[in-house]
């Protein structure tokens, strides 16, 4: 028999008490069946696997970069059916209402003229690009792809943490997590129908054919290429992955040129025109005449071809406006406005420090909040006030004193908690969930989604780049809900 | 295809052909020196030759004061010193392979990376010096890896242009890795009163791996007799002659159309170097005079990279090491 622990006053995603929940039950009674030492070498073996296909991201810091594999953790988060129903219909409505949103205020404005969102905070955020003002995007369209980034409280309720629509990354890990899970560890499945990971892409790849750009003729099937920074980047694996999956071309900014605002590839066979480019390179670096003049990694002149209309790039230029930490607070009001819903998922209470009557409160409540810089993202920059020390809160308080605009305080939620087994024992973690949204003419959410774990124990933050791993997410189908609660599968668990 | 990719497929196939020549000749010498030891005339000789097959004696000697065994095998295997050492050149084909990973079979990729991979571990890190047992197999492990990754390609890679790209790297590379292990080995006969003909010439089918290939045809290892066989032999797979049919074999299967502009372009510097190859007559000229014709073969090899490079648009080697 395993030892486990005590859920304790967390809400875990495996247990009450010491019990494991029903849809988890089927899971625990196999994982009884190995010993430590099974455990510990398949543990192994999927480690080397990672390595050997290269699938790492590289840390930045040290000499050229090392690379590392993202730590893998062999216990699923699941996910049952009806759970996963409304996470995926509040997906689809937030991602629909951010779009609304950026189609908004690069055109009408309409929702800082109704006075729900304040001038400034569109206006003066270093995201927002007037170059991109009035731009026709393909299909009115501006998120490709999306991760959004959800936690839950110690009652279980879903929260949406953070937007990420500019480059999310890790989708790849949603899918190697999947195959290092049914390679090294075939035994967990049996007993469960989940949702197939196999020929999601299907869906992603239309996604992507469906922005033509503008000035292109009908008939002719556009052609798309995947703009990475390059193997050195710390996402590379990734941009490999969906390249391949999507089939289209992995391409440097080396490797494109403009000419009369049409962007070329350079072949072997001298320049070949291209249509689409799902770029994995921020706004900032895309085009050195228009943005940063240092990038070496983008095209010059590219925002030309885009404002002519000759390309269509994704996500779209401009996207930061609507994802930083400050803009967050309003998704729900965005949904209320554009979509006349109430929102499905919960934000996360977000206090603004510009305004004089929250930052007064929040510097007197530091030690029950988190503060973040509205533009970091990774966990750097962050304060976590129960842990904190008092010299960090004093650094942060002169930051906020300084700069009030650019940080905003949330309530600490104490993170859910999920089993993690490293090093021969198992521990409880805190996870989060990020869900991938892609976006064409329909909205589609891939089932399930990366589980982040902090595998440092006690430690909050889940960001590969801090020590965070992954685990594979499991979202049961409709039959096996009904199923469990016949007498055969009661038997099956071991339960009776 | 990406001219990007071309030139990282290009120059993988070159590096990892250049390393498994560089650890068959470093396998065949570390051998040799064991019975070598007390002549020291050849044992000095052999390592020199060698340094100049795999390396540049030039460059060596800006960096250490004289040949000696130990700090030759840091510089021929792992000095940061030497762009061509071992270690380098396995890591621009690792590199390379890793920019072309969605153009190579994805098997191809994992075998380069977990070689590289266990390379870094086990070899890098020991103490120095290591012993020869190590060394010898490691460069067995290169050799058998190099192999692997040729039945990879061979049996498993589409006939399409990231096959053929990779082809044109190896057989060129391997035509001038002949031609210049000839030439190095004629020009150290300078020094030496006797004339090719009567001068052994097994030390240069050892290093070119030819020895087994050669005993079976001739029963002679004269050097006049080697050179011609290492030049001319139609069906040994690193006589020069072989690599150059190798690659006018590719490029017809690049170059669909035999009259195109870039066929031709490509054809006629190919054709005009095999015909001079050919007439290559060994019998009948001075040993100056071979030394002058191979370096001007080696040149002419050089010279058709470039319009190989020029003609598909291929950068500078993207991942140099």
């Amino acid at each position: 028999m395993m030892k486990f622990y005590e859920s304790g006053l967390f809400f875990d995603e495996m247990f009450d008490g010491n019990q494991p929940k029903p849809h988890y039950r089927s899971f625990h009674h196999k994982l009884n069946a190995f010993t430590k030492e099974q455990l510990e070498e398949k543990y192994q073996q999927a480690h080397a696997r990672f390595l050997k296909q290269g699938i790492t991201f590289t840390v930045y810091g040290a000499q050229g970069g090392t690379e590392r594999t993202m730590p893998f953790d062999f216990i699923p988060i699941i996910i049952p059916h009806e759970q996963w129903e409304v996470i995926e219909a509040g997906m689809k409505q937030r991602v629909k209402a951010l779009n609304c949103f950026l189609q908004d205020v690069y055109h009408e404005q309409s929702i800082v003229k109704d006075g729900l969102i304040p001038k400034q905070l569109i206006f003066n955020n270093p995201y927002y690009y007037k170059e991109m003002l009035g731009v026709k995007v393909p299909i009115d369209n501006h998120i490709f792809l999306a991760g959004i980034d959800l936690i839950r409280d110690e009652n279980g309720v879903y929260y949406v943490l953070e937007d990420n629509l500019r480059n999310p990354s890790g989708i790849s890990y949603v899918f190697q997590n999947r195959s290092a899970m049914k390679e090294v560890y075939p035994e967990f499945f049996s007993k469960h129908t989940i949702q197939s990971l196999d020929k999601q892409m299907a869906f992603m790849k239309k996604a992507l054919l469906a922005h033509r750009p503008p000035c292109m003729k009908p008939d002719i099937e556009p052609k798309a290429v995947l703009l990475t920074a390059g193997m050195y980047n710390s996402a590379y694996y990734d941009h490999v992955f969906l390249a391949q999956q999507l089939n289209i071309q992995l391409v440097e900014g080396r490797d494109l040129v403009v000419r009369d605002n049409k962007v070329y590839k350079k072949t072997i066979y001298g320049l070949e025109q291209i249509d689409i480019i799902y770029r994995r390179i921020d706004d900032d670096f895309l085009d050195p005449v228009v943005f940063r003049e240092d990038s070496l990694l983008g095209v010059p002149h590219i925002i030309d071809a885009y404002k002519a209309g000759n390309i269509a790039i994704l996500n779209a230029v401009g996207n930061g406006v609507a994802d930083d930490k400050a803009m967050y607070a309003y998704v729900p009001d965005m949904i209320r406005y554009y979509l006349k819903e109430e929102p499905i998922l919960r934000n996360v209470e977000t206090y603004h420090l510009a305004d004089d009557r929250q930052r007064a409160w929040v510097l007197e409540h530091m030690r029950e909040l988190v503060i973040k810089n509205v533009s970091a993202s990774g966990g750097y920059d962050m304060l976590i006030g129960p842990h904190a020390s008092d010299e960090e809160i004093a650094i942060f308080k002169e930051k906020i004193t300084e700069n009030s605009s650019q940080y905003i305080a949330q309530p600490t939620i104490s993170l859910s908690r999920a089993p993690a087994f490293q090093d021969g024992r198992f521990y409880p973690c805190h996870v989060d969930l990020r869900v991938y949204v892609m976006k064409g003419e329909d909205i589609y959410v891939l089932p399930g989604g990366l589980s982040r774990v902090a595998l440092k124990e006690g430690s909050l933050v889940v960001n590969s780049s801090q020590g965070g791993g992954a685990k594979d997410t499991w979202i049961l189908k409709e039959e096996l809900q009904y199923a469990k609660s016949s007498s055969r599968c009661t038997i099956l668990d071991g339960t009776i | 295809m990406l001219s990007r990719v071309a030139d990282a497929l290009y120059w993988m196939a070159r590096y990892s052909e250049r390393s498994q020549t560089n650890a068959h000749i470093l396998q065949v010498q570390l051998l040799n020196m064991l019975e070598q030891s007390g002549k020291e005339n050849e044992y000095i000789d052999h390592w020199e030759a060698v340094l100049d097959i795999c390396a540049s004696k030039e460059e060596y000697l800006i960096f250490y004061e004289s040949i000696r065994v130990n700090p030759l095998i840091e510089y021929l295997l792992f000095s940061n010193n030497n762009s061509n050492a071992l270690h380098a050149t396995l890591r621009a084909v690792r590199e390379n392979a890793r920019v072309t990973r969605d153009s190579i079979p994805i098997e191809l990729w994992e075998l380069q990376n977990a070689f590289y991979l266990s390379l870094q571990q086990e070899i890098l890190g020991r103490e120095r010096p290591i012993p020869l047992i190590v060394l010898n197999s490691f460069l067995q492990n290169i050799r058998q890896t190099s192999l692997t990754v040729t039945g990879l390609i061979e049996g498993s890679m589409d006939r399409d242009l990231p096959f053929y790209f990779i082809q044109v790297g190896k057989w060129l590379e391997r035509a001038e890795k002949t031609i210049r292990m000839t030439l190095i080995i004629l020009e150290q006969h300078k020094e030496i009163a006797i004339s090719l003909i009567e001068a052994d010439g097994s030390f240069l089918l050892d290093l070119s791996g030819a020895t087994e290939s050669y005993l079976q045809k001739h029963r002679q290892t004269n050097l006049l007799c080697a050179i011609q066989y290492l030049l001319h032999d139609k069906h040994f797979p690193r006589s020069v002659m072989f690599c150059l049919q190798k690659l006018e074999e590719a490029f017809s299967c690049l170059e669909n159309d035999p009259l195109s502009a870039r066929f031709l372009e490509l054809h006629t510097p190919l054709k005009s170097l095999l015909f001079a190859m050919m007439n290559v007559d060994l019998w009948n000229i001075t040993l100056e005079e071979t030394i002058l014709l191979m370096e001007e073969r080696l040149c002419q090899c050089i010279d058709f990279g470039h319009t190989f490079a020029t003609i598909y648009h291929l950068y500078e080697p993207s991942v140099q090491p």
